[in-house]
């Protein structure tokens, strides 16, 4: 399908045998954000790394056109490198020459308006500046898809607005995004569609299109899906 | 401020109770040094203390750095997981059963007396299984917290090594590194006395064998006070810093 980065048809996502995630039919298009939203157990976080290929038992049909990468709940940044020497890790681990690495790293803390914290160690940087650095390093990668797990935990109000912005602003560039939240309200604010996900064997039981709708009918949609999540039945 | 002030008082307490035992063995036995001549031999007899003093921690540090490299060379095989982990933790339980006793005899019996060689390989057997340890569990806690990216980040077994598990394990790896030192020192001595033309373990053999015990007991204060300020001054140091590099 033209401008369809991740297909997925009757997906079904196990781990040792036992189905936890899906079944999925959903698309996520080039340029789009996908939020994924469900109770606790429903396998949004298995549903992310099977679309990244770090969960390989899967079931059904899954294509992936582009890198995805993803980004974990815990930022997972190194405490005994700065933020740059993180960001390029990816970069340097292929055997990228550290000045070329450097390059990339600091064209993309530009764009995220990291460049000032980058000699900073990641016990020095607040929770929005080492949610930031984690997808620069996302970024460097040459990610075309970005996978994030909760990406507003432990962040401040005032940085959460901000990582909004910022993935909004990715977006426009012709980033793809499947955002796994339970801050529904703020995650409606960029998204195109909504999964609700429920615990296998129901799988996604409903996506909603957001696309061209104004904030108040995107909080409406996103106190629906918080509705549906809480009760399930 | 106050804790470490404690901390000092609480030294300084423990020096006087360890200077008491001394002076009570001394006065009932007879027959050993007072503290007084012990330190006025040590000081008349600096250049060969120097001396000793030098051979001891280059034989302790060889063998150090020896089960050091051992020990991060089998954590990673112990990495790979499965049947080859079982093996390594289970080759470190062996190790550990030996006697230091019977590691010095049976270098001994392997490189002859008078090589270094003994000495060295004493220190490392004994810091070995000590390291291994604590390698294996900064291996395990660095695999449980960062085994993720490396999958993310598509890492070789030596990427995650390199990049990953052996800096992840630095904290681990100093704190058992600081027993282990002090282990191999303790030992090293020991195998220096048997069969070795240098240290401060050869020369305590010798001031025994000659019934000189003032050079006896100045030896062991040497030994003492090695242990102590390698310990204080370098390996807390060390063991402060790596607890702030996990932070």
């Amino acid at each position: 399908m033209d401008g369809v980065v991740v297909e997925a048809r009757e997906l079904v996502v196990e781990l040792g045998g036992t189905p936890r995630a899906g079944p999925a039919t959903f698309t996520v298009k080039k340029g789009s954000v996908v939020v994924v939203a469900g109770p606790n157990g429903a396998g949004k976080t298995t549903l992310l790394k099977a679309i990244a290929g770090l969960v390989r038992d899967v079931k059904g049909e899954l294509v992936v056109r582009g890198t995805p990468i993803y980004i974990p709940q815990s930022d997972l940044l190194l405490p005994w490198k700065t933020l740059l020497d993180n960001i390029i890790l990816p970069l340097t681990v292929k055997g990228v020459p550290r000045r070329e690495a450097v390059e990339r790293a600091q064209r993309v803390s530009k764009l995220l308006g990291l460049t000032e914290h980058l000699e900073k160690y990641p016990r020095h940087a607040s929770g929005g500046t080492r949610r930031k650095a984690a997808v620069a390093r996302g970024l460097v990668m040459g990610a075309d898809i970005l996978l994030l797990d909760e990406p507003f935990t432990g962040v401040d109000v005032a940085a959460r607005a901000a990582l909004i912005d910022m993935l909004a602003g990715l977006v426009l560039g012709g980033l793809s995004i499947v955002l796994v939240t339970h801050d529904l309200y703020l995650a409606s604010r960029i998204a195109d569609r909504i999964l609700v996900l429920m615990p296998p064997p129901q799988g996604v039981v409903e996506a909603f299109d957001l696309s061209g709708m104004d904030r108040s009918g995107r909080y409406r949609v996103a106190e629906k899906v918080v509705s549906m999540i809480s009760s399930p039945g | 401020m106050k804790e470490k002030l404690r901390g000092t008082l609480g030294y300084l307490v423990a020096v006087g109770v360890f200077l008491a035992i001394w002076h009570l063995l001394s006065s009932f036995s007879g027959i050993l040094p007072g503290i007084v001549p012990s330190v006025s031999y040590l000081v008349g007899n600096l250049d060969i203390a120097l001396s000793d003093t030098v051979i001891t921690l280059e034989n302790t540090i060889a063998g150090f750095a020896l089960a050091l490299a051992l020990s991060l060379a089998l954590a990673w095989l112990a990495s790979l997981g499965g049947f080859v982990e079982d093996v390594v933790k289970s080759f470190n339980v062996l190790v550990q059963s030996v006697s230091a006793l019977v590691w010095a005899l049976l270098f001994l019996i392997i490189y002859g007396f008078t090589s270094r060689l003994p000495a060295i390989s004493v220190a490392a057997a004994t810091a070995f299984p000590i390291l291994l340890s604590g390698t294996l569990k900064g291996f395990e806690v660095a695999r449980s917290e960062y085994g993720e990216l490396s999958r993310i980040l598509g890492l070789t077994r030596i990427g995650e090594f390199l990049n990953i598990l052996a800096p992840a394990s630095v904290p681990f790896i100093v704190a058992s590194g600081r027993s282990a030192l002090g282990a191999a020192l303790r030992i090293s001595v020991v195998a220096e006395a048997f069969g070795a033309s240098g240290g401060i373990g050869y020369r305590l053999w010798l001031y025994y064998q000659l019934h000189d015990y003032e050079g006896f007991m100045a030896w062991a204060l040497l030994l003492v006070t090695l242990m102590v300020v390698l310990d204080k001054v370098v390996l807390e140091r060390l063991e402060a810093w790596s607890r702030k590099w996990m932070e």
